[in-house]
């Protein structure tokens, strides 16, 4: 038991002690700081990247309305023709990537399955994938053609 | 006697420890000490970092909103060209306020900002015509960059702005 009460070299124990805990205290505190950052960073990364997906829907707005221009007239006049062309301007014209600089880019894809022609509407679904940096936003959105002919 | 001794021992450090350990104790808080002001101004920098980038979609809304207005008219002057890969001198700075009202000029170096939460960030624009783009589809590609006055941290953005009936 006598060599429990040995207070020989306790100084620079305590003093070892408390560098240690400093140490621990300042590398969890620095871990903390970049983990903050990083998750700023990612944060930035994904607004900017919903930002590159509004891009995107404007675009394929802009493409809908110069096909809704090019096909209204012919489908309200009920050339059925004019629907297969439209379904297929749909899919030639939209799909596509857009890379604005080497970490921005937005890509528009079709499905054609979900091209759908009901009651005079043709509805078409864009998935719009935004990429800044290595953060991705996808989003589907829904366009419509109204008023077309009745089948 | 005894528990006086437990409890209040006389055997104490010598003063050479108790120096020794001041010196180190000194020399490891001197090096912590500069640390946690420097951790203050990272946090604050990305705070405000961060509230540069929520500025990101009132810009690219604010450019999308300006058709027919002055920076349509400003980028009639853009030539139309390929916008990737970004060279040096595809995009054009265009200096000009989005929306009068909302975007203040610094007088001292006649740049545009928006103040927020005491803070000025300031918005650089660049535009470029990019020849699809443009020609198919009449959108004109803006490239810009909001860096908050104090910090100087950037963050960039693009956005488009529909051509105009007088482009």
């Amino acid at each position: 038991m006598k060599f429990l009460r040995n207070e020989n070299g306790a100084a620079l124990i305590i003093v070892l002690g408390i560098i240690m805990l400093l140490m621990i205290f300042g590398t969890v505190l620095a871990a903390k700081m970049t983990q903050t950052q990083k998750q700023i960073d990612q944060t930035e990364a994904q607004i900017v990247a919903r930002n590159l997906v509004l891009m995107g829907e404007k675009r394929v707005e802009i493409i809908k309305n110069k096909l809704s221009k090019q096909y209204q007239s012919n489908l309200e006049q009920g050339d059925v023709n004019s629907l297969d062309e439209l379904r297929s301007g749909i899919q030639k014209q939209i799909p596509g990537t857009k890379r604005l600089d080497d970490n921005h880019e937005y890509v528009l894809s079709v499905d054609p399955n979900n091209i759908r022609y009901e009651a005079g509407t043709m509805t078409f679904e864009v998935e719009i994938k935004g990429t800044a940096y290595r953060e991705i936003i996808e989003q589907i959105r829904g366009f419509e053609f109204t008023k077309l002919a009745n089948q | 006697m005894k528990l006086k001794k437990v409890f209040f021992p006389e055997n104490g450090v010598t003063l050479v420890e108790i120096i020794a350990s001041i010196v180190l104790l000194g020399l490891v808080i001197s090096i912590l000490i500069p640390i946690f002001p420097q951790m203050i101004r990272w946090s604050n920098a990305s705070e405000k970092e961060l509230v540069g980038s929520n500025l990101i979609a009132r810009v690219a809304q604010d450019i999308a909103d300006d058709e027919g207005s002055m920076l349509s008219s400003e980028s009639k002057n853009l030539p139309l060209q390929s916008c990737y890969p970004k060279m040096q001198d595809t995009y054009q700075k265009i200096n000009i306020a989005i929306k009068e009202n909302t975007y203040k000029k610094d007088e001292t170096n006649g740049k545009y900002y928006l103040k927020l939460n005491g803070d000025r960030y300031f918005v650089d624009l660049e535009g470029c015509k990019d020849s699809i783009e443009f020609t198919n589809y009449g959108l004109i590609r803006f490239h810009f960059t909001i860096t908050n006055d104090k910090t100087n941290r950037k963050v960039d953005a693009y956005a488009y702005l529909q051509k105009g009936e007088d482009l």
